[in-house]
């Protein structure tokens, strides 16, 4: 029977028609198939909007950052300056200051601000835990172990403010070390990493406080300004090819095992049932940021925020699988710390505040509006 | 996880964090400062501390011309270790490349001047530093109101432009003793970094002096890397703490020379000599004693209890309060474990020392223009409340200043006739603290008002 005489048939009630109207409709499995995958098309290149319109932001703030500074460059001078010095045609008074320090700072920022963030999409994933974030592993504390110990000792006054560098780094590794270490008696579980991590994290601090109650004030000064974390540490371009090493490597291998990253977010269980094993891979990623992680704030100080919020802020738009979450938090992130730099020098000029700062100051509350109108189906 | 996983997981961290610190430590740019470095340091036994300095004495003139020459005509030999800066462009050889700089330096030619830093490391300025400035185009920057000091005994106060803002701002200066300080601009952090060094470029600052401590190695590479381009001269010597044995006294004779104002800097060093003269014949000639001292250290908004002192530190940089008091026979009755020997101690520990005077230094009071001498007094009185009431029996004495400044030395024969009035007589005391704010200094005041005023030293001899 037609449609049409079915709403003429008054004597059927609205319930037979509706049933008899469900019963016509086409549920075959080709058309459900092609409605599926024109959602998944769409939702796929919403992804893909997101990751490409965050690459414009980067280059539109990172044009902007590279124009601020006490000295006034007009926003094309700048360029030009940029282009003279690599064709080697330097005659700008302020190549300087564009090409040796706006330049590897921003380059920097964008370096550090992609590392964190994907530092903190991992360690979310692996430890199921949306508190997660690169320093979970006690990373910071061990950084910043190492980093008292040069300005306090005298390691920075006699071997300069690298020593600073290779001191937070190598004791930066110690925290993850630790729990590799640990892991052949204990699992390699969450619980078991968090847990490991915070009491690596208590010892590090205790030792550290103790060797600041020693400092004289300038030291502690110093102390203070590393620990709130700022690009102004970056001292050229010297600090660029370490820290680029090491994130795009944690980036490349990020990407690479985004997919078991997926796997592993249903369980240890379901991991191994599709043959993952899920405290190797747990381990293999704790490595990863740490070593990751470790090259950044041993160049930066520990700016804090980056790898916390960003994962939860680009879930919000492209959902959890990490085939997207993983190289769109490194654009956010990037974009993220850029913007948050340039805030840090604009704001309360000719001052400056740490950009570590300015992303507390960021990432507080949009972390609580997170909370307050937290989305479960997209963690 | 087994044994295997492990150490694979270990070997890949040791293999990443060898490459990389490898590669920091080979990419390691160790320059800090303007001028050269050629990684050497020196030590030397004297008070200017300039490349041509040969005779170590206080002042560059022809007698250092003359000692080069005869080393060079073979009159006399040359001993590296202890006439180093007879070597003036560090070739390893004296020639008369050496004497013909020292000439050049003397007749005020423009050009580099060498000197040793406060790393012991040879750096240099552009010379004579007053053309730098081109007649008002080019500013100077100086840490804190005691770093304004200098300025005015050099006759260069004119030229800063920019401060530090540490003890008290420019809006809190006695204008009478810094005219128009109101109107310096201030970097409201202490430390420098390379955020600031922009600054410096915009604001034609080509000169900047402060403490060691506040220019962080960001804004120091920045400085070196550029220089060529911009001369940001950064001297660097101590201008409020004694780093490594160099006190702000050298710093003084060195800035002299380094503006070519040997002239005005001589007035100084020999105000200098003359306190000194006039400790060392008190003290030869009475059998005063060596006295112990504990010198508690207090500002506007310290706590009174614990409370930071100055004392002797574990590290090169000392507070130069120390250095000055102790030209007096005095010995200090704490040791801290803090690098610079600045450190809170609790009043009951202070008590326990039991020393002979507790000297208590303070920074602010004295250029404040909001800080009246009653306030200080009342403040000063309180902390002596504090040990009075803990039973301590001994002199209390308090200056509204810190004695690393350049009045640090003016007020000592005045402290010293307080506590060994036999020795240290008391019209010559007062007679040298007044010379040196009459000729060094802005104030306008009798020697009468001298004596009444917040520089005269504040006693509480006993409860």
């Amino acid at each position: 029977m037609s449609e049409n005489k079915l709403e003429e048939d008054h004597i059927l009630s609205a319930d037979v028609i509706n049933s008899v109207k469900d019963w016509n409709t086409d549920y075959s499995d080709d058309a459900q198939f092609a409605d599926t995958v024109k959602d998944y098309k769409s939702s796929i290149v919403k992804k893909f909007i997101f990751i490409a319109f965050f690459l414009v932001v980067i280059v539109v703030v990172t044009s902007i950052a590279i124009t601020v500074g006490a000295v006034n460059i007009g926003f094309f001078e700048v360029y030009e300056i940029i282009w003279q010095h690599l064709t080697g045609n330097i005659v700008s008074d302020y190549d300087y200051i564009v090409f040796e320090m706006r330049l590897p700072r921003v380059v920097a920022g964008i370096i550090a601000g992609a590392g964190l963030a994907i530092c903190g999409v991992i360690m979310q994933s692996v430890l199921k835990n949306p508190l997660a974030d690169p320093y979970t592993t006690g990373v910071s504390s061990g950084a910043s172990f190492g980093a008292v110990i040069a300005m306090t000792l005298g390691f920075t006054a006699a071997f300069g403010s690298n020593s600073l560098v290779i001191l937070a780094f190598a004791f930066s590794l110690v925290p993850t070390m630790v729990i590799a270490m640990m892991s052949r008696f204990s699992n390699a579980s969450p619980t078991t990493v968090i847990m490991a991590g915070i009491g690596i994290m208590y010892i590090f601090n205790a030792v550290t406080t103790v060797l600041m109650l020693w400092a004289d004030s300038s030291a502690l000064n110093q102390i203070f300004y590393w620990q709130t974390g700022s690009l102004a540490l970056i001292k050229g371009w010297e600090s660029i090819p370490v820290m680029f090493g090491v994130v795009l490597f944690g980036v490349v291998i990020s990407m690479f095992i985004s997919g078991k990253l997926n796997v592993l977010a249903t369980g240890d269980d379901s991991a191994k049932a599709l043959g993952i094993n899920a405290d190797r891979m747990r381990l293999l990623c704790l490595v990863l940021t740490g070593i990751v992680s470790a090259a950044v704030v041993s160049y930066t100080g520990l700016i804090g925020f980056v790898g916390l919020v960003t994962p939860h802020i680009v879930r919000m738009f492209i959902g959890a699988d990490n085939r997207y979450l993983v190289p769109a938090s490194a654009i956010f992130g990037a974009a993220l710390m850029i913007v948050a730099d340039v805030i840090g020098r604009v704001i309360i000029y000719p001052s400056a505040l740490p950009v570590g700062v300015v992303m507390s100051f960021i990432g507080g509350p949009i972390f609580l509006w997170m909370v307050i109108r937290r989305n479960s189906s997209a963690w | 996880m087994d044994q295997k996983s492990v150490i694979i997981v270990a070997a890949v961290i040791i293999a990443v964090a060898i490459v990389a610190v490898g590669f920091m430590a080979f990419n390691n740019n160790g320059g800090s400062g303007s001028g050269e470095d050629d990684g050497r340091t020196y030590t030397i036994n004297t008070e200017l501390r300039v490349f041509g300095n040969a005779n170590n004495d206080k002042y560059l003139n022809s007698a250092d011309v003359t000692f080069i020459k005869n080393i060079v005509d073979g009159k006399s030999a040359w001993n590296s270790a202890e006439n180093p800066l007879a070597d003036v462009n560090a070739d390893g050889k004296i020639t008369s490349k050496d004497y013909e700089m020292v000439q050049d330096y003397i007749d005020g030619k423009t050009g580099t001047m060498y000197y040793v830093d406060w790393n012991k490391q040879r750096s240099s300025v552009d010379y004579p530093l007053t053309n730098v400035l081109e007649n008002g185009t080019y500013g100077i920057h100086s840490m804190f109101s005691t770093g304004l000091d200098w300025l005015i005994i050099l006759g260069l106060y004119d030229n800063v432009t920019y401060m530090s803002n540490g003890d008290i701002g420019p809006d809190d200066l006695d204008l009478e003793l810094y005219p128009n300080a109101d109107k310096l601009k201030v970097f409201k952090d202490i430390r420098l970094t390379s955020d600031h060094y922009e600054t410096f470029i915009n604001e034609k600052i080509k000169i900047t002096m402060g403490d060691k401590r506040w220019y962080d190695d960001t804004f120091l590479k920045a400085v070196e890397d550029n220089f060529g381009k911009y001369n940001l001269n950064v001297i660097k010597l101590p201008m409020n703490r004694t780093v490594d044995g160099i006190t702000w006294e050298d710093t003084m004779i060195t800035l002299g020379v380094m503006f070519n104002l040997q002239n005005k800097s001589a007035g100084y060093i020999k105000y200098i000599e003359k306190v000194d003269a006039a400790i060392e014949t008190a003290i030869a000639s009475a059998d005063v004693g060596t006295k112990t001292y504990i010198m508690p250290y207090t500002a506007p908004g310290y706590d009174l209890n614990p409370m930071y002192v100055d004392a002797h530190g574990s590290g090169p940089v000392l507070m130069a309060d120390v250095y000055t008091i102790e030209k007096l026979p005095l010995t200090s009755a704490v040791s801290v474990v803090t690098a610079d020997g600045f450190d809170a101690v609790e009043a009951e520990t202070i008590i326990k020392y039991n020393p002979n005077a507790l000297i208590i230094s303070s920074f602010g009071y004295a250029s404040s223009k909001s800080m009246t001498k009653e306030q200080y007094v009342d403040h000063f009185q309180d902390i002596a409340d504090i040990f009075r009431d803990m039973g301590y029996t001994g002199l209390i004495y308090g200056i509204a200043f810190e004695n690393c400044t350049m009045a640090g030395s003016a007020f000592l024969l005045t402290l010293a006739h307080s506590i060994w009035d036999d020795a240290f007589d008391e019209d010559e005391a007062w007679a040298l603290m007044y010379e040196y704010y009459h000729n060094f200094t802005n104030y306008k005041g009798s020697l009468s008002d001298l004596k009444d005023s917040k520089f005269a030293v504040w006693e509480n001899l006993w409860y």
